[in-house]
């Protein structure tokens, strides 16, 4: 088909012809200073606030992931959302605002096909989209200089974003196509960002209440209620052992009485289902870019910790939906947390959700659940973004196909309320 | 198809009656919902003329000039532009045709020689030869001081000039013109005039559409009449039985005429030119009779002429039939 042949030559002219009036406009400069002090003011107070954090008195725990995941999180996080502000200005009267100056209709009696019309718009709005996001290259840069931020986690938050910037790009175009109304389709430009980023955490928020069941059973396995009044009690004595610099210590003494655990069951107990709607999340772009990102290498091991410690939002949003994917399970070991309370600490394997006890000191306790880990527990393979990513870049590839669809000539049908010129 | 619907060539030119049309349309058909915009439209126009497109408001100019531009697809019937079907060879009808829109949409932030550049490209021209082509027509449409100014503080004529350079800036076989001398100054019209005649010498299959008719009158070789969306057998509304329409009437010695007239119970105005009168006459027979009525009587009349020019009267007979 004619329409959507392409070729170099034509894309080029069209591209050029985009950027050329755009790069002319005052508006488009002015919003480029904009953007730029606007993130550059964010990274500042950013950074500024969790150095001042770093003062306080943090435990070494903290201090070992550095202030770098929190600013670089945030500064990620700020970069999207203020990247699907702007976005949609790129494209979303480009199609039915030349109608309306009628050059749209000159353009298309040329040789050019609807094809490279269209590509040609997208390709100007994702070279601006791009000139935007160099611009805050200094600000990533600084976040990196605060530790423990990789050069491919740069990278590839980057590009996801990148890559959703120009989603809703093709989104805008597909609607300036469909509407005759600049302002209308301007709306729903901001409408889809507002679906996909906002929409759909709340709709999976309120669902919540629809998948709890409040009479549920679990099997538990830990302490009766007798068993466990007497261990909170040596507990009290326990907590006042603490050493000449202040913290408290394991008293080898003081093991929990795991040899007293068994299994008892739970009913009418709260069970929440929510891997029946956890996927509501995977096309927010938020969650998309947040799972994507690279964790920093040496905490793999220790989620829960780094997330807790680090303050890595990125990591934190990446725990959360990793959670909401596993529904209440059949089984609670409830035994392994007597560790915790008695001073060591339970590690959860990212990868295999598989639970292991150790000492302050990191020394390994001869300790197994009886519990089956289950796989939503751990990371690996839970990666969802991807499926966020490919649904996303198929809504924009249908917005685009509308585009070039609206813009094939001759026309069959016109818009109402519509002329070609 | 018949040429029924084209008047005689005008007096400038002898048409060769074989030559190839460069645009050819039977049974045009576009309707927008309950609006029957183009209803039946059957004609050819040939190469190396100026074809001039004539209609009321609303009669369906734009939309047919849209159709055979290669943007509106007809409901019905078929059109042939350069030898291409607008249709299934839509792509090789835009390629070949200069389409000047009645409203010229400028992009803001361009320079006149970039929107030059720009249509040459898109037309398939690379960047030497589009710039070559930019600056000659803007110098053959003395647009050339304008060359580096932004398109938008242009004039209206001059924004005119300039859309027409836009249409020929890939040199093509046919020019379909919408109302090109609205808003050109009397100057202006003359030159675009010069330029449509150049065209048709040059061997251009020129299609104009002008509500300007003395503007028409001077440069067409063939017109084509539309009322509401249908072409219009001319020579049918133009019979003699048609209504009577003014005849101007100038003799030599003034008060002969007028003696004639009160002669023969003619009913006669004082016309613009002084010793001129107008008098109303049904149809070229009527004409004729009085000619020859005023030559037997000795009259030194030395002008006889409808009041109004070809396209004008016909134009008139148009709107006739349509009340
Ligand atoms: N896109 C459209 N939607 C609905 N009606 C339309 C559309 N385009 C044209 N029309 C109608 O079709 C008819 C013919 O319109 P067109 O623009 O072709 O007239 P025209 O002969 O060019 O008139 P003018 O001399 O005023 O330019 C008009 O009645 C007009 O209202
Ligand atoms: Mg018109």
């Amino acid at each position: 088909m004619k329409t959507w042949s392409l070729s170099w030559h034509g894309l080029r002219t069209v591209t050029a012809l985009e950027l050329r009036q755009r790069v002319r406009s005052r508006r488009w400069l002015i919003a480029l200073i904009c953007w730029f002090v606007v993130i550059g003011a964010m990274t500042t107070l950013v950074i500024t606030v969790v150095g001042g954090l770093r003062r306080f008195d943090m435990p070494d725990e903290m201090s070992k992931f550095g202030t770098g995941p929190l600013a670089f999180g945030l500064i990620t996080l700020f970069v999207l959302g203020m990247g699907l502000v702007i976005a949609p200005t790129f494209t979303a009267t480009s199609i039915n605002g030349d109608r309306n100056q009628g050059t749209l209709a000159t353009l298309q009696a040329t040789r050019l096909s609807a094809m490279e019309i269209a590509l040609g718009k997208l390709a100007a709005a994702w070279l601006t989209a791009l000139a935007f996001l160099i611009t805050v290259i200094p600000f990533i840069a600084w976040s990196m200089v605060l530790g423990n931020i990789s050069f491919w986690q740069v990278l590839v938050c980057f590009l996801v974003v990148f890559a959703e910037i120009a989603v809703i790009c093709a989104v805008g175009l597909g609607w300036s196509a469909l509407l005759s109304r600049p302002a209308g389709s301007a709306v729903m430009t901001y409408l889809t960002v507002v679906f996909l980023s906002i929409i759909t955490l709340v709709v999976e928020a309120l669902s919540v209440s629809l998948v709890i069941n409040p009479h549920g059973t679990q099997q538990v396995y830990g302490l009766s209620r007798e068993d466990m009044d007497a261990y909170y009690e040596k507990l009290d004595e326990y907590y006042f052992d603490i050493d000449s610099e202040g913290y408290t210590v394991t008293n080898p003494a003081m093991e929990p009485p795991i040899d007293k655990c068994a299994w008892y069951t739970e009913t009418d107990t709260y069970t929440y289902h929510t891997d029946k709607i956890w996927w509501m999340v995977v096309p927010n772009p938020f969650v998309i870019v947040a799972d994507a990102a690279p964790l920093p290498p040496n905490v793999s091991d220790t989620m829960n910790t780094y997330v807790a410690y680090s303050g890595d939002l990125l990591a934190a949003i990446r725990v959360a939906v990793a959670g909401s994917r596993q529904a209440t399970p059949p089984q609670r070991d409830d035994c392994i947390w007597l560790y915790e309370t008695a001073g060591y600490q339970v590690i959860t394997d990212i990868d295999t959700g598989e639970q292991r006890v150790e000492t302050a000191t990191g020394q390994p306790v001869d300790y197994v659940s009886p519990v089956q880990p289950t796989r939503a527990q751990g990371m690996k393979g839970g990666d969802v973004w991807y499926w966020g990513l490919a649904s996303n870049i198929l809504l924009g590839a249908f917005f685009f196909w509308i585009a070039v669809r609206r813009l094939k000539v001759p026309y069959r049908t016109l818009a109402k309320g519509t002329r070609v010129a | 198809m018949t040429d029924n619907n084209t008047t005689q060539p005008g007096p400038q030119v002898i048409l060769d009656s074989s030559a190839t049309p460069g645009i050819k349309a039977s049974g045009l058909r576009r309707y927008f919902g309950a609006v029957r915009a183009v209803d039946g439209v059957t004609f050819s126009a040939p190469q190396g003329a100026v074809t001039a497109l004539i209609g009321p408001n609303g009669s369906g100019k734009t939309t047919l000039l849209l159709i055979l531009a290669g943007l509106l697809e007809p409901d019905s019937g078929a059109a042939e532009v350069a030898g291409h079907d607008v249709v299934n060879e839509n792509r090789e009808v835009r390629s070949a045709v200069g389409w000047m829109p009645d409203v010229f949409g400028t992009w803001d932030a361009l320079t006149c020689r970039e929107i030059l550049t720009t249509f040459g490209k898109a037309y398939g021209l690379n960047q030497e030869q589009a710039k070559s082509r930019a600056h000659d027509l803007l110098k053959y449409l003395y647009l050339s001081e304008f060359t580096n100014q932004p398109a938008r503080v242009l004039s209206r004529g001059q924004k005119q000039r300039l859309g027409l350079a836009r249409a020929l800036v890939h040199d093509p076989q046919v020019l379909l013109l919408d109302e090109p001398a609205s808003g050109l100054d009397p100057r202006s019209r003359i030159e675009l005039r010069q330029i449509l005649r150049q065209l048709a010498q040059e061997g251009k299959t020129v299609l104009v559409s002008s509500h300007v008719l003395s503007e028409l009158e001077e440069v067409y070789d063939t017109a084509v009449f539309l009322s509401q969306g249908r072409t219009v057998d001319v020579n049918r509304v133009q019979t003699p039985t048609s209504a009577e329409r003014g005849w101007r009437l100038d003799a030599l010695d003034p008060v002969s005429l007028r003696v004639f007239l009160e002669h023969s119970d003619i009913p006669f105005t004082a016309g613009p030119g002084g010793s001129e009168v107008v008098v109303q006459l049904a149809g070229y027979d009527s004409a004729i009779q009085l000619i020859k009525a005023a030559v037997a009587a000795s009259v030194p009349l030395h002008t006889v002429a409808p009041v109004s020019g070809r396209l004008e009267e016909a134009y008139l007979a148009l709107n006739e039939e349509r009340a």
